[in-house]
């Protein structure tokens, strides 16, 4: 096992290095930089969201940094290399868009926010999901199969903020005991939460049913019955434990996206997320923020991926005693 | 000997989307405590429907329409669900078709072996393991306490289906339901296993319902024999009367069909196929293709005439006299 967990290690660190030279890659070739942006939008200046001239002599300062820190002079492998290193060391200068923070510290402030948020949702997701899941599968084509089969579909197409906005009007607006906007008290936590455990709890219920009743039409549970099994023994002693591996696959993937994919729940909120800093990345041309994102979300979804196989180990004998 | 089931005139149907399938069209026998009964018929006759019935454990889309099964003097359709789940593996052990799916793949097999004594309070955890043990080291398991351990993907074919039979037989059943025991195993574990059962049977002194589509595994197993075709019994007696003095038409050739290696004979298929049970052929589901069927065949269901002692055939040849 610990053999295993070792070279997956290995492979996950493999990963990330062609990951991010495929992406360093693309990011270097993309057209328009930072800088550009910036300026166009300074000459917008009515618009009110451009820089003032300090700020445009602030980031010209801060690109002149970065450039002899990448060296625009020096070739790409080299400039890729520099990047790894500042990877590796955790040292990888500021950001071109919040040039008063560290990349690092863009990520030591909010990860913990983002990753707190997703977990807390999905957990909500399970505690929630199985059961309805598990009760459509034993009243199958009755009324209560129907309703959560309609539940499972509106809450799996409505997309997370509108899922906000309904949550909004339920416990700030209708019943008013939660804060909309806000951050530092765990109540902040609640209504966020909410918003983005409506979709998982779609997929898990409705793959929790799938699973379950593929699992009671199996010979085994057959033989349960014959053996002289209540329900209890039957669905929850033999059928429930096959039907569960099946079902935590699909939550390291739930899991690494919702930590990334909280734009609009956390600008709705105020919640200070990742989510925020990663959607602006791309549309500024912040290479070094953006550098970070794709290297961490590679990183979270691998993790992710090796946590669910490490489950996966102990949940099914198949797996665990043929690589022991 | 003493009566151990009575079904009578038990009508099984299937409701399927294309209609409904008389799985068990009206069939009636009896089992004696210690007495062995084969069940012989091609797939689909209505062999396995017509044991599930005795614990109802149909599919959802299969119910019991007409008839009564008795059981140890017990009337099964009038029973609770919880009544039932207390005959279901301490009074009936069943062992079914394929072992590799029979078994659960993530519990360890004595926890399986075990689960029938536990799940009806026969006995502690402790006392469980222990008759696990020893029950799966008389179906002929090697090393029982180790394999305990391990789970049914660990096991070879045959193992899994001494494992089934463990199971089946753990809590000393009055009755066991074989289920096509042997026919996903090949051939040389076949006979172990029927030898399995025959040994198992004498010890533990209980009846069995044999159900297989191979004549020679009844031979020199089994008391009596019903003769199953298209959820009709077609012929019913003692197992000697039956295979050397066949009186049905389709049970010749059924025999017709099993191979000898002491005489060279040719193997002769039945002609026609079986019949669609959902529009099945009027009188004699057999006459469309019997070469000997007359006018009476096409029009009226033939009943079972005797034709020896506790020998019956189900054909108006039989009757004619």
């Amino acid at each position: 096992m610990t053999q295993y967990i070792i070279k997956r290690i290995g492979w996950i660190i493999f990963n990330l290095l062609v990951l991010s030279l495929i992406a360093f890659i693309l990011i270097k070739n993309v057209p328009g930089s930072f800088l550009e942006l910036q300026i166009l939008i300074g000459q917008a200046g009515t618009m009110g969201t451009g820089l003032t001239i300090s700020e445009v002599e602030k980031v010209r300062g801060v690109e002149t940094e970065m450039m002899k820190r990448w060296g625009e002079d020096v070739p790409l492998w080299q400039q890729y290399l520099t990047f790894i290193k500042g990877l590796v060391t955790l040292d990888m200068g500021p950001s071109f868009r919040w040039p008063t923070q560290t990349i690092e510290e863009i990520i030591a402030n909010t990860f913990p926010v983002s990753f707190t948020i997703a977990i807390l949702a999905v957990t909500i997701a399970i505690i929630i999901g199985i059961p309805l899941g598990v009760l459509a599968a034993l009243k199958q084509n009755s009324w209560i199969d129907y309703l959560v089969s309609a539940l499972v579909m509106v809450v799996s197409a409505i997309p997370n903020y509108v899922m906000a906005v309904f949550v909004i009007f339920l416990f700030s607006f209708w019943i008013p005991i939660l804060p909309t906007y806000g951050w530092g008290q765990p109540k902040n936590y609640i209504l966020p939460v909410l918003a983005m455990s409506f979709g998982p709890i779609g997929s898990i219920a409705g793959y929790m049913r799938t699973s379950l009743l593929d699992a009671l039409k199996q010979d085994y549970i057959r033989t349960a019955w014959a053996k002289g099994g209540t329900e209890r023994h039957v669905i929850f002693g033999h059928a429930m434990k096959n039907s569960l591996i099946p079902l935590v696959t699909i939550l390291g993937p739930m899991i690494s996206h919702l930590i990334l994919g909280t734009v609009f729940v956390e600008g709705m909120f105020g919640v200070p997320g990742m989510g925020q800093y990663f959607s602006q990345a791309a549309g500024s041309r912040d290479y070094p923020l953006m550098m970070a994102q794709t290297v961490i979300f590679g990183l979270i979804l691998m993790i992710m991926n090796l946590i669910v196989d490490i489950i996966y180990f102990f949940l099914d004998p198949r797996i665990r005693v043929s690589r022991r | 000997m003493d009566l151990l089931l009575s079904i009578d005139n038990l009508n099984v149907y299937f409701y399927r989307s294309e209609g409904v399938l008389k799985a068990v069209d009206g069939i009636s026998y009896n089992l004696h405590k210690g007495e062995v009964l084969g069940i012989v018929g091609e797939s689909g006759s209505g062999k396995s429907v017509s044991v599930l019935s005795i614990v109802r454990l149909l599919p959802a889309n299969g119910k019991i329409v007409d008839g009564s099964i008795s059981f140890d003097g017990k009337d099964i359709l009038k029973l609770s669900m919880n009544e039932l789940q207390d005959i279901r593996g301490k009074d009936i052990g069943f062992v079914f078709q394929d072992p590799m799916s029979s078994l659960n793949p993530v519990i360890t097999v004595g926890q399986q072996v075990m689960e029938p004594l536990l799940w009806h309070n026969l006995c502690s955890r402790e006392e469980a393991y222990k008759r696990a043990k020893n029950m799966l080291g008389m179906v002929g398991i090697p090393f029982p306490e180790e394999r305990m351990k391990e789970y049914p993907f660990q096991f070879s074919g045959g193992m899994r289906q001494r494992v089934m039979i463990a199971i089946a037989l753990i809590c000393n059943p009055k009755l066991l339901i074989a289920d096509e025991p042997t026919t996903s195993l090949d051939v040389t574990t076949q006979a172990q296993i029927i030898r399995l059962l025959k040994n198992m049977r004498s010890e533990l002194d209980m009846s069995v319902i044999l159900i297989t589509h191979n004549l020679a595994l009844t031979s020199n197993f089994c008391d009596r024999l019903i003769i199953m075709y298209a959820s009709n019994m077609m012929e019913t007696g003692g197992t000697k009367d039956v295979l050397n003095t066949p009186s049905h038409p389709y049970t010749r050739f059924l025999l017709d069909a099993v191979p000898d290696i002491e005489v060279e004979k040719e193997l002769v298929p039945i002609p026609g196929t079986i019949p669609d049970l959902i529009n099945p052929p009027e009188g004699c589901k057999f006459h469309p293709r019997c070469p000997m069927s007359m006018d009476i065949c096409r029009t009226e269901k033939p009943p079972l005439f005797p034709v020896g002692d506790g020998h019956y055939s189900a054909c108006w040849l039989c009757g004619r006299e």
